[in-house]
């Protein structure tokens, strides 16, 4: 019994993880200019074992230039949405919450907006959204507590006044924004989309949303013990309050990070934990591996289908939202039980 | 030979932050290696805050609370953790682990932070579980068990954490009377393995069962102290609860004795075979005060 959990468990990753890789390859191929696979792997070879390039140079700036940033973020994007989502609602222990939910992605849009508005740096945006995201997990959390708990619903509601509070001042620094000019930058950049990825932007957020995945990563056993409450966590040898501390950050981090990168995208963080559960219980063991594949291959797959299905590109968020929403209505029915 | 103190609660008082009243004041009792400690006392009578100011959770703000000499609340997570073993009173977790999970979960004292379980750990959960008696459930999820399983399944993860002293939190309340008996067996096989036992309950009946000292609180003070003899007495449980108790020896056929509750509004007592008179043993207990 308990080898075939674990065996099916390992098979679930590894069929996720050929998922994955099916995904990119699928990304890199198809667009505007189509590549066939083997000219990808060619430019592949010759890029990793620095071999003669033997396909068109053209061809070779498309596919590494081009796509392979906006892949690489996609996936970093994604999973690390996922990952901070499946983070976020183990030290809740409220399944219904991700950084949306709990106005992370708002305080964090707003943070990225004001800094936009006031100057160009990228690491200035980085940090004011960071700021900004941290500071509406925190009012969400204090406004949610009743007699020292959070219940499931107060956090949710919480999660939405903090929300609108900060879409509001969103809204009243773009009214402020010079309208040709910056006006037009933030409007679209909060939309959603892996369109402008820049090579110089992902060398500086890429490792700091690689470090933050990889300490939840690490963490993920205990994550489960966190699920008990803070005090029985402490009473079974866990510094409760410290790890709750380090997760919170991570998640942030995260979620301000992939907002720098490509604005706000939604219902990953939701979505994706919940599918995990479905595949592999909730075990964070292996629940956060399953929300990283899964995340990372569901929104390198919904950003192929924002560039390909129409002549102009779909805003990545607006897709999500479109997909997240109705996937999120049929599990909820499905599971009502879990909630 | 006198056991070891483990536990040394000294004159210790508590008050919630944004509360005027003291949930306990001035109690002072001791805790030996081996002890098997009840503590009994009305609702809201700080019992489950007492277990929690033990364990560190919350700090006395007059006296002191030691284990093994060292303040409670002073002392590390992880080094709390491999001496007292803490059963919280049942809440299920919103996520439905599997029951072997929740066990393996008490192993977490003796890993490194970034440390997942291995063979070792789970071959001490799976023996906790079998000490438990729930290795049956060892694979279904923690929210299809029922209210004693779950009590169990909280035990065993006590138990893989391997410490030697158990504070448990009402582990029988809302139990039916099957499972508040296996329950009571198994504190009663870790009583006699050497386990130190401190244990908040509603039922002194249960202290006869299994006790070796019994503390009886009310409103924060401490009405009585000692063996259970000393201890579960009519006038003792009349000025905790306010009702008039029966003690009834069954020591000839059951071995032991038993603690009835008597209505408030006064009860008719056969008395014994040859005298044939019924009396009435009690009459209007507390009951308009």
């Amino acid at each position: 019994m308990e080898v075939s959990q674990s065996k099916r468990s390992k098979s679930i990753l590894l069929v996720l993880f050929i998922i994955l890789i099916l995904s990119m390859l699928a990304a890199l191929s198809v667009g505007r200019y189509q590549v066939p696979v083997k000219k990808i792997l060619l430019v592949l070879e010759s890029r990793i074992f620095g071999t003669p390039l033997k396909v068109e140079e053209r061809i070779a700036t498309v596919i590494l230039n081009v796509r392979l940033p906006r892949i690489i973020a996609g996936f970093l994007v994604g999973a690390g949405l996922a990952i901070s989502g499946a983070a976020f609602q183990a030290i809740f222990k409220n399944p219904l919450v991700s950084s949306q939910i709990l106005g992370v992605a708002s305080g964090a849009g707003f943070g990225a907006a004001i800094a936009i508005l006031l100057s160009e740096s990228l690491v200035l945006v980085q940090i004011s959204s960071f700021f900004f995201g941290l500071l509406s997990v925190f009012m969400t959390y204090m406004l949610s507590r009743v007699r020292k708990k959070a219940p499931i619903l107060m956090l949710v509601l919480s999660g939405i006044v903090v929300s609108s509070l900060f879409s509001a001042l969103t809204s009243m620094t773009k009214y402020i924004a010079d309208p040709l000019n910056k006006m037009p930058a933030i409007t679209f950049w909060l939309l959603g989309s892996l369109n402008h990825i820049a090579k110089k932007d992902l060398y500086v957020l890429g490792p700091i949303m690689l470090a933050a995945m990889a300490t939840i990563f690490i963490l993920r056993w205990r994550i489960n013990l966190l699920t008990m409450g803070d005090e029985e966590a402490r009473s079974m040898g866990v510094r409760s309050e410290r790890l709750k501390g380090i997760i919170i950050i991570c998640a942030t981090l995260i979620t301000a990070a992939s907002v720098c990168l490509c604005g706000i995208i939604g219902w990953i963080g939701l979505v994706i934990p919940h599918l995990g559960r479905l595949l592999v219980g909730p075990d964070n063991r292996n629940l956060i591996p399953v929300s990283v594949l899964v995340g990372g291959s569901f929104l390198i797959i919904v950003d192929c289908i924002a560039r390909t299905a129409s002549s102009s590109e779909i805003p990545i968020g607006v897709l999500t939202a479109i997909i997240g929403a109705p996937l999120f209505a049929i599990l909820l029915r499905r599971n009502r039980r879990e909630l | 030979m006198k056991n070891s103190v483990r536990i040394k609660v000294d004159s210790a008082g508590f008050r919630y932050p944004s509360e005027r009243k003291l949930v306990f004041e001035n109690l002072s009792f001791s805790v030996e290696e081996g002890e098997v400690l009840f503590l009994l006392g009305p609702n809201g009578t700080g019992k489950s805050t007492l277990l929690k100011t033990i364990m560190g959770f919350l700090i006395p703000e007059r006296g002191r609370i030691t284990l093994d000499g060292e303040e409670t609340a002073k002392i590390p997570p992880p080094l709390m953790a491999k001496k007292i073993a803490y059963v919280p009173q049942s809440q299920v977790s919103p996520f439905p682990f599997r029951v072997k999970d929740i066990v393996l979960m008490g192993r977490s004292a003796h890993l490194d932070p970034f440390a997942m379980p291995g063979r070792r750990d789970e071959k001490a959960a799976w023996e906790a579980m079998e000490q438990t008696g729930i290795v049956h459930l060892a694979e279904r999820r923690c929210d299809s068990v029922s209210g004693g399983e779950w009590q169990l399944v909280l035990i065993a993860r006590a138990l893989s954490q391997a410490a030697d002293i158990l504070l448990l939190d009402e582990p029988t309340s809302h139990l039916d009377l099957g499972n508040q008996m296996k329950v009571l067996d198994v504190i009663g096989d870790l009583a006699e393995r050497g386990i130190t036992i401190v244990i908040a309950t509603h039922f002194p009946d249960h202290a006869l069962l299994h006790a070796s000292t019994v503390a009886i609180i009310r409103e924060a003070h401490m009405l009585g102290y000692g063996s259970p003899e000393e201890t579960i007495k009519p006038e003792i449980l009349k000025a905790a609860y306010g009702i008039e108790v029966h003690i009834a020896d069954l020591s000839e056929t059951l071995g032991r004795k038993i603690c009835i509750p008597l209505s408030p509004k006064g009860e008719r007592i056969r008395g014994p075979k040859e005298d044939s008179r019924e009396k009435i043993l009690i009459k209007g207990g507390d009951y308009d005060s």
